[in-house]
């Protein structure tokens, strides 16, 4: 039996950052990258799985990015994950969602796991499109914002439940293998170990090119483009203390200033 | 020096010269950073190339206020625009390297930043209050490091921030408030009457004034004399009242407004101190359970009001009692057996707590419970190493708060999974420092950064494991 867990390493802002000369991006120097937040919980929940079957089952943690991605991946392998794959190309360097699906596909097709996780949506551009996209390419049943599942190693079904707008869970029953994008809180996820962190450092990794996986570089060429990026003007805050009268005065004296009068 | 003290000193230098040699061929920019306070002037420089070895590393340390303040001033010296503005929010940065960022004709951000900086002095305000940015001299006069003359200057322009900030300048004086308090603004004048400077005069109107506002900050002027406050004590507004209660001007034994129909202000009256008997008892019987609770944990309540209030049906007016200093032993007892475990926490907490009642609580499953624990320096040790390794990591963490832990608990968060255990347990005084070494190799900068300051301290301050 087989997980495939399938993460991404973001960017977390400074809170003062300068965005690049060409006007696309925040100048690199601005940002720490980390492991995803959603995939903290994407592998705790095969990790889980794994346990409970007594071991009896692989976890493969895989992600799309060049040596840098490497501390994101390691730092997955840490939390008990068997072993990992890094897939890069200078053609992925402006990869979108849909791109890094079709890669992600090819590795299905090549790993053949029974079950696919994602994280919800990935904490810096939040598209929330690669485990969609993904089940999409490869045809197969998949649930989105998973908050609760029930899935035993090698079960050809599971029954997961699934937030919903107004409040609303839905609980379904899915036939597996299946493609999960995992939400935020369906568990609690571990911290890693120091003898995980070490023996994360000697877990197998494959570096892997598109060549390897039989994608050119147009199959991967980005469906979108970002043309710019920028902070918008903000507008100004103040928060008003005191008494109602207080408060009400303080108001007025705003609205006042606001008007010109 | 005495030879024996020379020799110490020998042996400490070399110690020293040791650890930060192991640091420098780390190559670890936050190891490098948690020794280099503590280092020794001539190894700065090789720490310093380490710990600013990229524009990343630059960046990060210009924000961290935890960096020493001559490595801030380092940085001042050539900065760009985002180190000047990560500089200037620092409140690490000395005034040196504030001086240095206003040579290089920073951007008005960054001067406004200056300006209300912690550690900007007389100097460097008194130059930013002639900036032509009205933002710059708003924030100089908000700083409370503004001088007299620099104030009085402020208060003469048209600005209604500028005049707020003025009147609540420490060091505004008596003729600067006077001239504020003619001016129309009810705010202005609010914060002049505040003002320990404000002349008595002021004081006097202000008591009398119509707008409640006013009134309110008068009640809160240390300066007051106890008659006026005593008039205020029994204003008709609530939060006059609850102004004046606060204020430290009239003694606890003269205030007597228990029976003040304001709960908010009878729980301002619960945390006053020397209060008298009657009040004491008055409060202990009050209706609203946060004035119960403020008063269960006052020192100065008897010991059979406290029996009252151990008795009380909320929670944490027993757990008021269990917090506080004068609690009798037996009444401790009778709440190490609360049915509630945030009572029994706050036992737990006790520094006075006896050995039966630590032993009844030890076998407590509840993780505030052990927390607490975890933190009592009575604890026994064995029972210490114990919550180290309890599941929770909250649980385990509260063994690097106490300073009796002893170093086998130690070793044990040294192990943690959780990064922040570690970190804590590396800056432990009870660790060996052949213990802390290893965890210059840890995973976690933080650690890194724990583990090289304490060794660096440790060697600097000769403490007794470097002399032998």
């Amino acid at each position: 039996m087989k997980i495939m867990v399938a993460v991404k390493q973001v960017a977390f802002l400074d809170d003062e950052f300068e965005i690049r000369d060409d006007g696309r991006d925040v100048g690199e120097d601005f940002f720490e990258k980390d492991l995803n937040e959603f995939d903290h919980f994407s592998v705790e929940q095969a990790m889980l799985i794994k346990e409970a079957a007594g071991g009896d089952a692989e976890v493969v943690i895989v992600i799309v990015g060049d040596e840098d991605a490497d501390d994101a991946l390691r730092t997955a392998l840490a939390k008990g994950a068997d072993r990992g794959i890094r897939v890069w190309d200078d053609a992925l360097a402006e990869a979108d969602g849909i791109a890094v699906a079709k890669v992600l596909a090819k590795l299905v097709e090549r790993e053949k796991p029974d079950m696919v996780f994602t994280g919800a949506q990935s904490a810096d551009f939040g598209s929330a499109v690669t485990g969609m996209a993904l089940a999409g390419f490869l045809g197969w049943p998949h649930a989105a914002v998973v908050s609760n599942l029930d899935y035993a190693s090698g079960a050809r079904t599971a029954t997961l439940r699934r937030e919903l707008e107004g409040g609303l869970e839905e609980i379904m029953t899915i036939r597996c293998p299946a493609v999960l994008s995992i939400q935020l809180g369906i568990n609690q996820p571990r911290y890693a170990s120091l003898r995980g962190i070490k023996q994360a450092k000697q877990k197998p990794v494959d570096e892997l090119s598109l060549d390897d996986l039989g994608l050119s570089a147009a199959e991967v060429a980005p469906a979108s483009r970002v043309r710019r990026m920028y902070a918008p003007e903000r507008g100004k805050a103040e928060l008003i203390t005191g008494s109602a009268a207080e408060q009400a005065a303080r108001l007025a004296e705003i609205i006042k200033e606001l008007r010109g009068m | 020096m005495t030879g024996v003290a020379r020799k110490q000193q020998m042996v400490s230098l070399n110690a020293a010269s040791a650890v930060i040699s192991r640091i420098i061929t780390s190559n670890d920019a936050y190891a490098a950073l948690g020794a280099y306070a503590h280092a020794d002037a001539s190894m700065q420089p090789a720490l310093e190339k380490i710990a600013l070895a990229s524009a990343r590393l630059r960046l990060i340390m210009a924000s961290a206020p935890f960096a020493p303040p001559s490595l801030l001033d380092r940085l001042a010296q050539a900065a760009d625009l985002q180190l000047a503005l990560r500089l200037a929010k620092n409140p690490s940065t000395p005034p040196e390297g504030l001086r240095r960022l206003l040579r290089g004709a920073p951007t008005e951000p960054v001067r406004c930043l200056i300006a209300a900086h912690p550690q900007a002095d007389a100097a460097i305000l008194s130059g930013l209050s002639q900036d032509g940015a009205i933002r710059v001299r708003r924030a100089v006069s908000g700083n409370s490091q503004t001088p007299a003359t620099v104030i009085r200057l402020l208060a003469q322009e048209d600005d209604a921030q500028i005049a707020r900030n003025v009147a609540s300048a420490p060091q505004a004086d008596t003729q600067t408030l006077h001239r504020l308090w003619a001016t129309a603004d009810a705010w202005v004048r609010a914060e002049v009457a505040a003002h320990p400077n404000c002349s008595p005069n002021i004081l006097a109107k202000a008591e009398t004034s119509a707008d409640p506002l006013i009134r309110r900050k008068c009640a809160a002027n240390p300066a007051l004399v106890p008659e006026v406050l005593q008039r205020l004590l029994v204003d008709p507004d609530d939060r006059v009242r609850a102004a004046a209660v606060r204020n430290p001007v009239v003694s606890g034994e003269r205030l007597d407004q228990a029976g003040d129909p304001s709960a908010s202000v009878r729980r301002l009256f619960a945390r006053r101190s020397r209060l008298s008997p009657h009040l004491l008892a008055r409060l202990t019987a009050d209706p609203d359970v946060w004035v119960r609770r403020w008063i269960a944990r006052n020192p100065d309540v008897p010991t059979r009001l406290l029996e009252q209030l151990a008795r009380d049906t909320s929670m944490d007016v027993r757990r008021g009692v269990a917090r506080n200093p004068a609690c009798p032993a037996y009444l401790v007892d009778v709440l190490a057996a609360d049915a509630e475990a945030w009572v029994r926490a706050g036992v737990a907490l006790r520094p006075d707590a006896t050995e039966s009642v630590i032993a009844q609580l030890l076998d407590d499953t509840d993780r505030d419970v052990l927390s607490a624990l975890g933190r009592n320096p009575r604890t026994p040790h064995a029972n210490l190493v114990a919550i180290a390794r309890h599941p929770d990591k909250d649980v385990r963490r509260s063994v690097a708060f106490n300073d009796a832990a002893p170093p086998d608990a130690l070793i044990v968060l040294l192990e943690d999974d959780y990064p922040l255990n570690r970190a804590l347990a590396a800056g432990c005084p009870g660790l060996r420092l052949w213990q802390i070494e290893r965890f210059l190799d840890d995973p976690e900068p933080q650690v890194r950064f724990a583990a090289a300051a304490r060794l660096a301290r440790a060697t600097l301050t000769l403490e007794p494991e470097w002399r032998s």
